[in-house]
């Protein structure tokens, strides 16, 4: 056989290998966040269509969001001062501090940013606001 | 001699427009500066650590904020409203003219009475990165930045978590998510479908390339 012949098959096996793990190794976030925490059940959010999934992780919330944000590669990320927002096609994930770790909530991305409109509000949609001045902290000085 | 004086003229032009003072405007608007300041207020009164940031572009102070004062005044540390310590995120940007030769740069430090401080380290894990500051979402970054130093501070344990509470169900039903993202298999397996692509049609075309070689050797023979 010849050799140049050899050298184009080569690259165009290396080519389809690599296309076969591009659509065998990618995996939805909801696969993947369903595949490595534990499920703790789901919650209905008073007003929300749908259900959240929740999921229980050992670790902080930073060390859950950098792992599942490195496996599945999010459109956009927020932080706040109570958790990691991570926005997908179709979904968005909050993964929030509880006792012993974090908590991992897949839902839907109009469910997700009603539940989250405060931290999400005006970054990832559409936010009518909630006050116009300074509060401060304090008891009454909250959402 | 004519050339000369438009040789000159030029570059003073050139001189003045480097030398001219840039308009440094602020990175957050005036209501997101409201909002992140209310949002470290709830996490100060949570915490018992008080927070505060201080941007400044081109030499200007451009933005301040703190829970004590809200936004546009810097943080004045008060240990009666901080028994735990406070943290202020100091940015510096430089943005320099087309005609230098130096980049625009970010600079971020975090000053702190904590003992174990948040870092711009620990900023890069939540995939924030000091460069962010220099691009077109540079408010979103700041408001992320100074946003995480609570969750930060309790991974600490300096203090305790913001617990995260799910909106009221009096949300507006007229506001939704926008600008819907790409696709999420593209964005994860991207790279790695282009390469395998880039490897058929290099496989292709080095075996077309080969055979119209050999074709031409015959011919010339």
């Amino acid at each position: 056989m010849r050799r140049h012949t050899v050298v184009a098959a080569g690259l165009v096996g290396l080519g389809v290998l690599c296309l076969v793990l591009a659509f065998t190794g990618s995996q939805s976030v909801r696969e993947y966040v369903a595949d490595n925490f534990r499920s703790a059940g789901s919650r209905t959010v008073e007003g929300s269509r749908r259900a959240s999934l929740l999921y229980d992780s050992d670790k902080p919330p930073v060390a859950t969001a950098r792992q599942i944000a490195d496996a599945v590669k999010p459109a956009d990320r927020r932080t706040s001062p109570s958790g990691v927002f991570l926005r997908y096609e179709e979904d968005f994930v909050s993964v929030v501090p509880r006792q012993g770790g974090s908590q991992v909530i897949v839902e839907d991305d109009e469910t997700g940013y009603r539940n989250s409109y405060f931290f999400l509000g005006g970054w990832w949609g559409t936010y009518s606001g909630r006050g116009e001045s300074f509060r401060g902290g304090g008891p009454g000085g909250g959402k | 001699m004519s050339r000369a004086l438009l040789a000159a003229a030029l570059a003073a032009v050139l001189a003045l427009a480097g030398a001219a003072p840039a308009t440094a405007e602020p990175l957050l608007e005036p209501e997101d500066a409201t909002d992140l300041a209310q949002t470290l207020a709830e996490a100060q009164a949570e915490q018992g650590v008080c927070y505060g940031w201080a941007v400044d572009v081109d030499a200007v102070a451009t933005d301040a904020g703190s829970s004590i004062a809200g936004p546009g005044q810097p943080l004045q540390p008060d240990p009666a409203q901080c028994p735990k310590g406070y943290v202020i995120f100091r940015g510096v940007i430089d943005y320099t003219s087309e005609y230098e030769e130096a980049e625009d740069s970010a600079d971020v430090r975090i000053e702190s009475s904590l003992p174990s401080a948040p870092s711009v380290r620990d900023l890069e894990d939540l995939g924030l990165s000091v460069d962010d500051l220099l691009g077109e979402q540079d408010d979103k970054a700041l408001f992320d930045m100074v946003g995480a130093l609570p969750l930060l501070v309790a991974e600490s344990g300096a203090a305790p978590y913001v617990a995260y509470e799910p909106a009221p169900p009096d949300v507006p039903a007229t506001d939704r998510p926008t600008n819907q993202p790409g696709s999420d298999f593209f964005r994860t397996a991207g790279p790695i479908l282009g390469f395998g692509v880039f490897l058929i049609l290099a496989g292709l075309f080095w075996l077309i390339y080969k055979r119209g070689q050999q074709g031409g050797r015959r011919i010339s023979t």
